[in-house]
């Protein structure tokens, strides 16, 4: 609201920017990371540029991807939720054990989906009951929903016998596009439409940049709220159902980084923590440049005991350079956003 | 007499033990502007939350043309006609004029289950209503309500409560900080609105942004109407200030005394 206030008094009249200048897209932090990284990568290395090296990222980055399309919508409507990570491994588990139990393995997916959606309706309910920021309640949520995967789980790794099809989702298309990526890309492209281009979308992120406005407008924002993050539950599902069919089995400790990595991804994709806006195909990217540092780690043989605390240092230094220029880009023509953490 | 557009009626409203409402009664007329003044504490924006639905009342009637009706949220009063807007948190700063406009009642286009939002329509809309208001100058409707002036954001919000044919457009403070150039076209918007049918009711610090607009002034002291017939032709600005106060000196003297405003 202060925005032209606080705009230098060389950006023109008090009223009027001299020309509204065309704003570059959110994303474009996350493609000048991605296309650094890979060439350098590729330099230091030669073999990382082979396809199916750069195609093996992209199926890396799928499962946390899914989980990072629906942190977007979260975060757009100013809201986080860090339980997305325990919500894919609780529908994980019950899907897993549905199928030892002889559910048809389809049959037990959709169940699997269905909870992780559950999972986030409780989440949204809570926001509205208690009116609790979404962070408090899922950080509550979160211990819940892993306690409970491990008493579900028994603490054990579970492995359904009979996958039938689902098992072609650890294949390849084309005999190298991994199947995980190609559902990643799809789902990015069609939830970019759903957030631009519908009402709820719209709505979404009307909550997100002001709630007050959107609620004296008539919007209901406790409900789009909690929609958010059943659409995070759900996708958290999705990702969880995925991780079984492409590696058989469900493991206690598997998706443990996968809520860090997803909020990571978003911001570096262009999705500002103060939310009013977001890009699913910039978090999709972002999930990208991160499984890229990741493989990095691995391909120039960086010491396990320090893979863990370069990739963060790498996710820091991500975050300071896509910050620099969003700070840069901001004095340049002087627009400058409501919230500081913008 | 007829009745009037909407008649509120010994309404009370209590936070816990504070009274911010002790049987307040109200009316607008329709086209008609209504000032409404009172000090910090008197009850105006209770009055005018509990008419946009915003907060409940504890006892008391709403009549909307004789029809007596429950506000129990923003969409209820919105869909009974009843426009707000508030100063700060009327518009979202990151969204385009269209979308704005369009705030909270969407069109969407023909297959209906995908939900999309009809753009072209909105973006056509857009541009009329702003050569309406008067502020095309080739402001495209798709540019963000944060890059537009504090009056050409008044404009937009009064456009909006026009175009969906509100019977009351309630203006909050909409002259606040706004230069003497965009204050006097935002009192033209608040006249067009009326000579278009709409009935206004304007809240506003400066007094005399009130006079200039206004057809009655109404003055809310201590949680009640203490005058709600004032013509604003034949009163002068000091006589409404000392409505305002109290009318004694020795009110005042009391009021500074004790300095606690009523919430």
């Amino acid at each position: 609201m202060t925005g032209i206030d606080t705009a230098p008094p060389l950006a023109g009249s008090a009223n009027h920017p001299p020309r509204r200048r065309r704003r570059l897209p959110a994303e474009t932090g996350a493609v000048i990371a991605l296309a650094v990284l890979v060439a350098l990568l590729g330099w230091l290395s030669p073999s990382f540029l082979k396809p199916a090296s750069l195609l093996s990222v992209l199926g890396q980055a799928a499962l946390p991807g899914l989980l990072a399309i629906g942190i977007v919508f979260v975060l757009a409507s100013r809201q986080i939720d860090i339980s997305a990570g325990a919500v894919f491994h609780l529908a994980a588990t019950i899907a897993a054990l549905l199928m030892v139990a002889g559910t048809n393995p389809w049959l037990a997916a959709l169940a699997g989906v269905a909870a992780g959606a559950g999972l986030g309706l409780i989440n949204g309910l809570l926001v509205i009951a208690l009116r609790l920021p979404a962070l408090l309640v899922t950080l509550g949520t979160w211990w819940m929903i892993q306690g409970l995967s491990l008493v579900v789980g028994n603490g054990q790794t579970i492995a359904p016998p009979g996958l039938d099809g689902l098992a072609a989702l650890s294949g390849n298309m084309f005999a190298i596009v991994p199947v995980t990526g190609i559902i990643l890309v799809v789902l990015a492209m069609a939830m970019h439409v759903v957030l631009h281009r519908t009402r709820f979308g719209y709505r979404v992120q009307a909550v997100g940049s002001n709630p007050q406005a959107a609620a004296h407008a008539g919007i209901p924002t406790g409900n789009i709220r909690a929609l958010t993050l059943v659409l995070m539950g759900a996708m958290a599902g999705l990702a969880g159902v995925i991780h079984i069919g492409v590696q058989g089995a469900v493991a206690p400790g598997d998706s443990g980084t996968f809520a860090p990595l997803a909020i990571a991804a978003a911001i570096i994709g262009g999705t500002p923590l103060s939310g009013g806006s977001g890009s699913v195909i910039g978090a999709a990217i972002g999930m990208l440049v991160l499984q890229t540092i990741l493989s990095a780690m691995t391909l120039l043989g960086v010491d396990a005991i320090w893979a863990a605390f370069a990739t963060g240092a790498l996710i820091v230094l991500a975050l300071a350079v896509d910050r620099l220029i969003r700070l840069w880009r901001e004095r340049r023509t002087g627009y400058h956003r409501d919230d500081p953490l913008a | 007499m007829a009745e009037p557009l909407i008649r509120m009626q010994n309404i009370r409203k209590s936070y816990g033990r504070v009274q911010a409402l002790v049987d307040a009664n109200f009316h607008v007329n329709e086209r008609e502007i209504v000032g409404l003044l009172g000090d910090n504490g008197a009850g105006k924006s209770t009055l005018i939350k509990v008419l946009s639905g915003a907060v409940p009342l504890t006892s008391g009637d709403i009549f909307i043309r004789g029809k007596k009706v429950t506000l129990r949220s923003t969409s209820d009063a919105i869909a009974h006609g009843i426009e707000t807007i508030y100063q700060d948190s009327a518009l979202v700063t990151q969204l385009s004029i269209a979308r704005n406009l369009f705030l909270g009642r969407e069109p969407i286009k023909p297959p209906r289950f995908l939900n999309r939002m009809d753009q072209e329509a909105m973006n056509n809309v857009a541009r009329d209503l702003l050569k309406q208001v008067g502020i095309s100058k080739n402001i495209p409707p798709t540019t963000p309500i944060g890059s537009l002036s504090g009056g050409e954001r008044q404009a937009v919000a009064i456009a909006r409560a026009m175009h969906f044919d509100s019977d009351l457009i309630i203006l909050d403070e909409p002259t606040n900080n706004l230069g003497v150039a965009e204050t006097q076209g935002v009192l033209s918007f608040v006249r067009n609105a009326r000579d278009s049918g709409h009935s206004c009711i304007f809240i506003a610090h400066n007094i005399h942004h009130v006079f200039q607009v206004v057809d009655r002034i109404v003055v809310m002291r201590r949680g009640k109407v203490v005058a709600d017939d004032i013509d604003p032709k034949t009163t002068t600005v000091t006589e409404v200030e000392r409505i305002i106060t109290g009318m004694s000196d020795k009110d005042i003297r009391d009021a500074l005394a004790d300095g606690k405003p009523a919430h």
